[in-house]
């Protein structure tokens, strides 16, 4: 178990050190039901967002196993399901033992890559920049075990860290995870506490999450329409976007007309919460789509600085933010509309942007 | 708690409740009941029974079943004078006192029945809050039974006059009765910085209602008392956030200036009719206040006398401030500017009832910070003097309209609209 989150932590750092989002142990659901809750399946132990050709991020899985009693090759086979199962195009396999040759050259032609823990050294080493100096938040082991455990410390906040290791993975498109984003954190609100730095971080870390699916709904804006003419064009585009096509579109908007008891602003048609900033954020992102990429992983990494550790000097968000000035600009946007939308107190916004101009000075 | 408190609050409980009934409540409600009636019946001249128990029922949510009872009592208490035939009730003639309280004395009546454990639970309850929101654990410490302390709490939810907010982790109780807007805001600002510190800026800005924003930043003060960085931060927040209600007033000297008043009370205290009238009153007084601590070259000594010169002259004398000064009660059609020469202008006051009361209670909250008398519906009062075709006319479209759709609230509406930003996988 100790030498699998030794493996874990060696993966995710690899992955940071690309500048990819990460994330530890995932848990994937069972995609159709017929009992009242959704079952676990299985797990994945790290995964990566990667930005493709068009700045879309996907799904990079990786799986790190002692493995004593199961061959490299049934392991691949499981990881080709579930790249399949969750739609994502790659995979990597960690193992600590060696491998032979004819495993790894059938694990390539299934999209997989597969290494004994002293080749995935060499291949790190080799694919990503080990020689700068870089202090993580994100790739620390004392953060992770503090973070993963935070549901037996917040009873309350089972449903928004459940969400963030479980559902937002789990829901179908980016759509639907920038509205489920939204709503989580807005039902959670009332127990967010800004006096808390976990609470921060926790607040901080599903900001994150739906930085990651409005990266996607931008990009794929930008490239169906690059940037809308009109307010008006721009917000019928979005609205029919987000929920999903104009039928799922105009069916809630009805539902809410018929039974919501509207006045006053209520009485436009259904939007995002504070839609007139939300619109004002996207038209913002188009300026530069491509910077938004990082976004996430910037907030992800401020999120952990705010986990209470060993005294460090982290510098991980600021290398991020040096990539462009863009980064920083759209994180503080997102953080201030979500903060507004999800009516969190004042102090989480403030301390957010406070963080954020002090790493970016 | 004394008498005269008792009976207000019955009166608060009862209105918020309306016609719901609450097993646990036998004299409470009936106080309420009495208070509400001898309100709107004060003046009015002798009327038929028949019609007053049909606009109980509507107006003021009293079961036809009770009326004959809360009639009968106030007729105890020499409040009305019953007329009968053969042993009905035929005609009532009010004759409630202009000059003693009417809560002083139906809280007599009250003191002499006696109120059941629950009930005195309840107004407890209902007085810890009437100051400032509060953490629930703090109820807890009003020495009383904690089964009966948390029915009281469920009554109170269910039926309205108490709000529990789940805010920064904690349990937050307040009351619509005293804090009718922004009460999520305030049960962040108490749980955040607790109740006590809520209450003392409350009870800062009901002494020194509309004092501008700017004059407490610069001087760190209110009126003459000193307040804390913490203490400006949270009067900032009720500021910016709307939950004090600042107007504001634009000046070539001093810029745009705000000023700040406690939170509006809820409908028991402040009928939806005197709304307006209220807003007019706010906005008068920071017109002084304006005149008070912004002014450039007249300066106004003592608000109040100028109030008090308004109401007897209808009129200010012109200075060159005026236009600027008085401009929103201009906008709000109080008063209009008179140019009486270059940049001099004078303040005449528009002599409409509306505006002689919002001027009564602009007077009335710089003397003693707080509201009274702006309980009365107006339009039960008209109701009451008109005949019963009228009445039975008024009753019938409102059923009808009650039947069309069910109402929300703001809160559920939120979860509605919550509910349907997840939407349906798709």
């Amino acid at each position: 178990m100790m030498k699998d989150r030794i493996l874990k932590i060696t993966l995710l750092r690899y992955f940071l050190r690309n500048f990819w989002y990460s994330e530890l142990e995932v848990n994937i659901l069972s995609k159709e039901r017929i009992s009242s809750s959704r079952k676990l399946i299985t797990d994945i132990d790290v995964l990566a967002l990667y930005p493709d050709n068009i700045g879309d991020l996907k799904l990079y899985l990786g799986d790190c196993k002692t493995l004593k009693n199961q061959s490299p090759i049934a392991r691949v086979l499981w990881m080709r399901g579930l790249l399949d199962y969750i739609n994502a195009p790659k995979g990597i396999i960690v193992l600590m033992k060696d491998i032979e040759k004819e495993h790894q050259l059938s694990a390539h032609h299934l999209n997989v890559q597969l290494y004994s823990d002293s080749d995935f050294d060499t291949y790190a080493k080799r694919m990503a920049d080990y020689s700068s100096e870089i202090n993580c938040a994100l790739g620390s082991e004392e953060n992770w075990t503090e973070f993963l455990s935070l549901g037996s410390k917040f009873p309350r906040l089972v449903g928004l860290l459940e969400y963030a290791r479980t559902n937002f993975w789990n829901e179908s498109n980016s759509r639907q995870q920038l509205r489920t984003g939204i709503h989580q954190l807005k039902t959670n609100k009332g127990e967010l506490n800004p006096a808390n730095r976990l609470h921060l971080a926790v607040v901080l870390n599903q900001i994150s999450l739906i930085a990651i699916a409005l990266n996607n709904v931008i990009i794929h804006l930008f490239n169906k329409y690059l940037i809308p003419t009109s307010k008006e064009d721009l917000d019928n585009d979005m609205k029919v976007l987000i929920y999903g096509g104009i039928e799922n579109y105009e069916f809630l908007n009805e539902l809410r007309k018929k039974f919501g008891n509207l006045h006053g602003d209520d009485e436009r048609d259904l939007s995002l919460p504070e839609w007139g900033s939300f619109l004002e954020l996207i038209r913002t992102t188009l300026e530069k789509p491509l910077a938004f990429n990082l976004v996430p992983l910037f907030l992800k990494e401020i999120a952990f600085t705010f986990i209470p550790s060993r005294p460090q000097i982290y510098n991980y968000a600021q290398t991020i933010s040096r990539k462009d000035n863009y980064i920083s600009t759209f994180s503080i946007r997102l953080i201030e509309y979500i903060c507004r939308a999800c009516n969190l107190p004042p102090e989480f916004k403030e301390l957010y942007l406070q963080e954020i101009l002090a790493v970016t000075k | 708690m004394s008498r005269e408190q008792a009976a207000s609050q019955c009166h608060d409980i009862q209105v918020t409740i309306g016609g719901r009934e609450v097993p646990d409540f036998e004299l409470l409600p009936k106080i309420g009941m009495m208070v509400n009636l001898a309100l709107h019946i004060r003046g009015l001249p002798i009327m038929e029974y028949e019609k007053l128990r049909l606009v109980a029922s509507h107006f003021f949510s009293i079961p036809t079943m009770v009326f004959k009872e809360i009639i009968t009592n106030l007729a105890d208490i020499e409040f009305v004078s019953l007329h009968t035939e053969k042993g009905t009730i035929k005609k009532i003639t009010p004759k409630i006192p202009y000059f003693d309280s009417i809560y002083d004395r139906v809280g007599e009546f009250a003191e002499m029945t006696g109120f059941t454990e629950p009930e005195k639970v309840a107004l407890k309850i209902l007085t810890e809050l009437s100051s400032s929101p509060t953490e629930k654990s703090n109820i807890y410490s009003i020495g009383a039974d904690k089964k009966v302390l948390d029915r009281n709490l469920t009554i109170g939810i269910e039926g309205g006059y108490i709000l529990s907010k789940r805010t920064r982790g904690k349990d937050i109780l307040l009351s619509p009765l005293f804090f009718s807007e922004n009460y999520h805001l305030f049960a962040d600002i108490t749980a955040k910085a607790g109740a006590k510190r809520v209450q003392r800026i409350l009870d800062l800005l009901k002494k020194a209602q509309g004092w501008p924003l700017s004059i407490i930043e610069k001087t760190m003060m209110v009126n003459d008392e000193s307040i804390t960085n913490d203490e400006l931060q949270l009067l900032k927040r009720l500021a910016q956030d709307g939950a004090v209600r600042p107007p504001a007033i634009t000046t070539g000297h001093a810029g745009k200036n705000y000023f700040l008043f406690p939170p509006a009370p809820g409908k028991s205290k402040l009928s939806p009719s005197n709304r307006e009238i209220y807003e007019r009153a706010m906005a008068l007084i920071a017109s002084v206040r304006q005149g008070q601590l912004l002014a450039k070259r007249f300066p106004i000594n003592n608000p109040l006398w100028i109030l008090n010169s308004l109401k007897s002259t209808g009129w200010l004398r012109p200075t060159t401030e005026t236009k600027a000064q008085y401009h929103q009660l201009a906008v709000m059609r109080v008063g209009r500017i008179e140019s009486t020469g270059g940049d001099w202008h004078k303040f005449v006051l528009i002599q409409t009832e509306e505006n002689l009361k919002a001027l009564d209670l602009a007077i009335e909250l710089l003397q003693s910070g707080v509201i009274s008398n702006m309980e009365i519906d107006q339009d039960a009062r008209i109701a009451l003097q008109k005949d019963q075709t009228y009445i039975e006319s008024i009753i019938s479209s409102a059923a009808l309209r009650k039947e069309q759709k069910i109402q929300l609230d703001d809160e559920t509406q939120e979860e509605l609209d919550n509910l349907l930003l997840k939407g349906p996988a798709l």
